[in-house]
């Protein structure tokens, strides 16, 4: 039986998650993308949700952005009103400089001043009156993660964000949201089909499939990882095992 | 060899004129540089600036060498030298300007007031559900009658005065604005419609920040369309009642069999309608000037 979403939205008032959900069911077109969904994410916690295409990961993303309106499902999900979304495109407007792209939406007075700072965290210092277009692709994305953080979230709510990016760029940008995340602590939902990706950063790991939370692994290693890391072997073949991946060396 | 390797340094033209100058040996043959080269070519390369100038001239070259031996009668045509010196009598006597002025106060006043109709159409139709549903229908119905045909009833409602050939000025020129306008606000990308809801736009933020920058190119498309369309109109309306204007010393010259004067005036249509557009699009690169990276 199924509902137009009956959704609360509020923040857990000193709890220890920030993000709960509970009976999350989602469909679109008479197919069931997300099956009774339940999970809870501590505060500050770092989660990456991985999946294969058409496993529901993004659809888990989009209803804890509130971005799924006009769909059918019922269940609960509360969230900090504070979050941020990553995503895989930088979704600059073209129109506005590298700055205003930032505080874009920002209404305190000294919004320019923690623009400029953030993009100086993402180390783009000096291209504040760029234009997006002249950017490179890696550029574009930190800073759509300069306006992501520049907020300072409770949540940040990132959908495959540097899927898009090349091999070395995507190094690069992992220990650079690695080091922003450890400042600004928010909690992290990272989406990615890249299970490496996910056990450098991540201090959980979910697997999905078919609209369910199929694995929950918790990985217990301390920063910063090598991806050569031998510890991360086991996790590595379980996380592989529940994506029905055989690895053959 | 040594031919290819320099072909490929100094260029297509160059390996030409090398060619030409030392004939290769037969060795050489399978491979001569041109071919080389010119294999990459499949579109044509770009035209030097003031490029497409090139037609325009020979067409004049043409025109005043048939005038000149007598293939074009005067009667029928006017040689370009001779409608040269017409204009300048025109000039010097203080008649073009009056004219000139008079034709372009009509066409740049409709315009206005079209452009100013069309753009808040498009604003109250692109950007509420009311507006759409009360002002869409009736544009594509007005945009299906010519405004032409309207001059009939115009005449009956506003006389054969200025204010008639304004408002069919206006009438016709805010039909392209709307249409382009209104489409490009309809058409704005979907995911700066989520990017907006994410970093909590409210409403008038979303349609400064999101709504108006990405309709702007939409707006200026109709712009280079009206700019033109107001000047079309003109011509057709100053054939009406009028004792000032570009169309009336045309019909004047008509009557007189001046076909140097009707040169003329064709000319300055031609100069007014090139001159508008290149305004407006030197207007549009300031204002886009954020495109120029995206283009190149």
């Amino acid at each position: 039986m199924t509902a137009i979403a009956p959704i609360t939205q509020f923040r857990p008032a000193s709890s220890r998650y920030s993000v709960r959900v509970n009976g999350l069911t989602r469909s679109f077109a008479g197919r069931t993308v997300l099956n009774n969904v339940s999970l809870d994410i501590a505060a500050g916690e770092f989660v990456a949700l991985i999946g294969k295409s058409g496993s529901g990961k993004t659809t888990l993303l989009r209803a804890l952005a509130f971005l799924d309106d006009d769909v059918v499902g019922s269940g609960t999900i509360e969230v900090p009103d504070n979050r941020s979304v990553l995503f895989q495109d930088s979704r600059l407007l073209p129109w506005e400089t590298v700055l205003d792209n930032v505080i874009l939406g920002l209404r305190n007075s000294d919004a320019a001043t923690r623009g400029r700072a953030a993009l100086a965290d993402v180390g783009l210092a000096g291209r504040e009156n760029a234009w997006p277009g002249v950017l490179s692709g890696g550029e574009q994305q930190r800073v759509a993660l300069a306006r992501s953080l520049v907020r300072d979230p409770a949540l940040l709510l990132a959908d495959e964000p540097f899927g898009a990016l090349d091999a070395l760029t995507r190094i690069k940008m992992h220990d650079l949201l690695f080091r922003l995340v450890e400042i600004h602590h928010p909690t992290v939902l990272l989406v990615t089909h890249d299970v490496d990706e996910a056990l450098l950063l991540a201090d959980r790991v979910l697997v999905m499939d078919e609209g369910e939370i199929l694995l929950d692994q918790t990985v217990d290693l301390p920063h910063p990882r090598r991806k050569s890391d031998t510890r991360l072997e086991a996790h590595r073949a379980a996380l592989l095992g529940a994506l029905g991946v055989i690895e053959r060396v | 060899m040594q031919h290819i390797a320099r072909a490929q340094v100094v260029g297509f033209v160059e390996a030409e004129r090398i060619a030409a100058r030392e004939p290769s040996r037969p060795a050489d043959k399978p491979q001569r540089p041109e071919t080389f080269v010119r294999s990459g070519r499949l579109i044509p390369r770009r035209l030097p600036p003031g490029g497409v100038l090139f037609g325009p001239l020979v067409l004049l070259v043409v025109w005043q060498f048939a005038s000149a031996v007598g293939w074009l009668s005067p009667r029928f045509l006017a040689a370009p030298s001779t409608a040269v010196v017409a204009g300048y009598e025109l000039w010097a006597d203080g008649v073009l300007a009056r004219n000139f002025l008079a034709s372009a106060q009509r066409a740049y006043l409709g315009l206005g007031i079209g452009v100013a109709i069309g753009l808040i159409l498009a604003l109250i139709a692109g950007l509420t559900r009311l507006g759409d549903a009360s002002i869409d229908g009736l544009v594509q119905i007005k945009r299906a009658i010519p405004t032409l045909a309207l001059i009939p009833l115009a005449i009956l409602w506003l006389g054969i005065g200025e204010v008639m050939k304004v408002a069919i000025i206006a009438t016709s020129v805010f039909v392209p604005i709307y249409i382009n306008t209104h489409a490009a606000l309809r058409s704005i990308d979907l995911r700066y419609v989520e990017l907006a809801r994410t970093v909590g736009l409210t409403r008038s933020e979303f349609v400064r920040k999101v709504a108006l920058p990405g309709a702007l190119p939409g707006f200026f498309t109709g712009l280079r369309l009206a700019v033109t369309t107001c000047w079309t109109a003109l011509v057709v309306l100053e054939q009406i009642n009028t004792t000032e204007g570009i169309g009336y010393l045309m019909t004047r010259a008509r009557d007189y069999g001046q076909t140097d004067v009707i040169v003329v005036g064709l000319v300055i249509y031609a100069v007014l309608g090139l001159g508008s557009d290149v305004v407006v699009r030197l207007w549009e690169r300031s204002v886009l000037s954020y495109r120029k990276v995206l283009g190149s």
